[in-house]
């Protein structure tokens, strides 16, 4: 393979003698969190969990950013897409997600003009060439995608584009850590963390996570070696009862992380409240438009009324997201829930928990 | 989301802040709005359509060169536990 900073990472006798290393701990039952939905996907991908000692268990967390988006979210977006006054533009992701009642897919069959988009950027070019219409941008995502809203709105504001508008479902990460170890019942040794997310943040961001519970902590890139490494130093941490904050992706993050994406972020948006599926509402998780980008907000502009969510019935999604329970524990997995018919979240994403058992864990 | 395969720009438009960036012969465009001093040649991690950080090309080797090392020190220290074992159980025997 010609791809550079890949094929070396793939390095199949690199990745044995990182195994072996793992299996020479000889460590005792620990449980491992990867927190991103792009670790769950590299790590079923190329079938980490069977090669690793029984003791690990690697449990998914709140990464996935469809997953994690709350109901009333879901039914906010869908409302939009009902009004034809809008076109709604969205990560392809959030297409087949149920809402209570309907979801952006059934609306589109339904002749609703929603359109997936791959950036943000791209919404914002449909607001321009359809002027007659209002769009709406499904503002889902970490503190990765977040930056490249808040440019997208820099631009719009510059360019004085009136049509165009978000909800906001942001999350960051750092305050859904610390919500989960403070969750009754949640069990963790080890944070495998982000690398995208933290290619913005820094490693600094974890610090205060890291040192008010203790806990092992990994940054790790996407490819197999930067997943072995990773699992490596938490279990080794673990093993030593030394737990660090350590960054096994130097070659995409750093200490302060993306400092011009940050500004750009702080600029548009500031901290607020956000509701997480599963975990609820956590303090400071959220990032909502601030007074000068107010006018962007779509549910503040334009009157909507979201009343009665409802949560699909018998979804594990919210409890696979805290690591309490995996997708096998639900009564509907690959049974009334499939990728081609989806009952929750966790089954629609490809980043989520269940599709990726699905697809490679059956 | 996330595209982990580091992309290679080989355009940069500085008005538009717009680049196009190559991934093993497919090419995109991506927004160069969030990183400074980028050039033709540079590795980035494009995510949603924007580069969001540089590939340091020195750390990708030395993660590389850690990985190695440590697993040589790892071999060292079970080579000489071997030793040492070796060296009880003849003393036992
Ligand atoms: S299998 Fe389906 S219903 Fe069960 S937790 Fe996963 S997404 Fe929800």
């Amino acid at each position: 393979m010609a791809l550079k900073y890949v094929a070396e990472y793939r390095d199949g006798d690199l990745a044995k003698k990182l195994i072996q290393s793992i299996h020479d701990l000889k460590i005792g039952k620990i449980r491992l969190m990867e927190v991103c939905g792009t670790h769950t996907m590299s790590i079923f991908r190329y079938g980490i969990k069977g090669v690793l000692p029984k003791n690990i268990t690697l449990l998914s967390g709140p990464g996935c950013p469809v997953c994690v988006t709350a109901q009333k979210d879901i039914d906010t977006y869908i409302e939009f897409a009902k009004s034809d006054k809008f076109i709604v533009t969205t990560f392809g992701d959030l297409l087949k997600v149920p809402g209570s009642s309907s979801s952006l897919q059934k609306e589109k069959a339904d002749g609703a003009d929603v359109r997936i988009v791959y950036s943000a950027f791209d919404a914002l070019a449909i607001a321009t060439d359809n002027p007659e219409k209002q769009v709406l941008f499904c503002a889902i995502g970490f503190e990765t995608t977040i930056p490249t809203i808040a440019a997208t709105l820099l631009v719009a504001e510059k360019q004085n584009i009136p049509n165009f508008s978000i909800h906001s479902s942001h999350k960051l990460t750092p305050p859904a850590l610390a919500a989960l170890m403070q969750t009754k019942g949640v069990e963790l040794d080890g944070f495998l963390l982000p690398g995208h997310v933290s290619v913005i943040t820094g490693t600094d961001a974890y610090r205060s996570v890291h040192e008010e519970y203790n806990i092992p902590s990994v940054i790790a890139g996407f490819e197999p070696l930067d997943i072995l490494k990773g699992i490596l130093m938490l279990a080794t941490q673990s093993k030593m009862k030394r737990p660090a904050l350590e960054n096994a992706y130097p070659r995409a993050v750093s200490d302060q992380g993306n400092v011009k994406a940050k500004e750009i972020m702080n600029q548009v948006f500031e901290i607020g409240n956000a509701t997480w599926r599963g975990i609820g509402e956590i303090p400071d998780s959220g990032m909502v438009l601030n007074k000068k980008f107010e006018k962007f907000n779509a549910c503040s502009r334009f009157d909507i009324d979201i009343q009665d969510t409802k949560e699909p019935k018998g979804c594990a999604c919210g409890e696979i997201l805290m690591g309490l329970k995996t997708p096998e524990d639900c009564k509907l997995y690959a049974k009334a829930c499939t990728p081609m018919n989806p009952v929750g979240p966790c089954m629609v994403s490809s980043e989520g928990s269940c599709a990726a058992y699905y697809k490679y864990n059956r | 989301m996330c595209l982990a395969v580091p992309s290679k720009i080989t355009e940069i438009n500085k008005t538009t802040s717009m680049g196009i960036v190559d991934v093993d012969g497919v090419t995109r465009e991506a927004s160069l709005m969030l990183l400074d001093d980028v050039k033709i040649g540079d590795y980035v991690i494009v995510h949603a359509g924007f580069a969001i950080s540089k590939v340091d090309r020195q750390s990708a080797e030395q993660t590389l060169a850690d990985i190695r090392e440590m697993l040589a020190i790892d071999n060292q220290i079970r080579s000489n536990e071997d030793q040492s074992h070796k060296g009880r159980k003849t003393e036992s025997e």
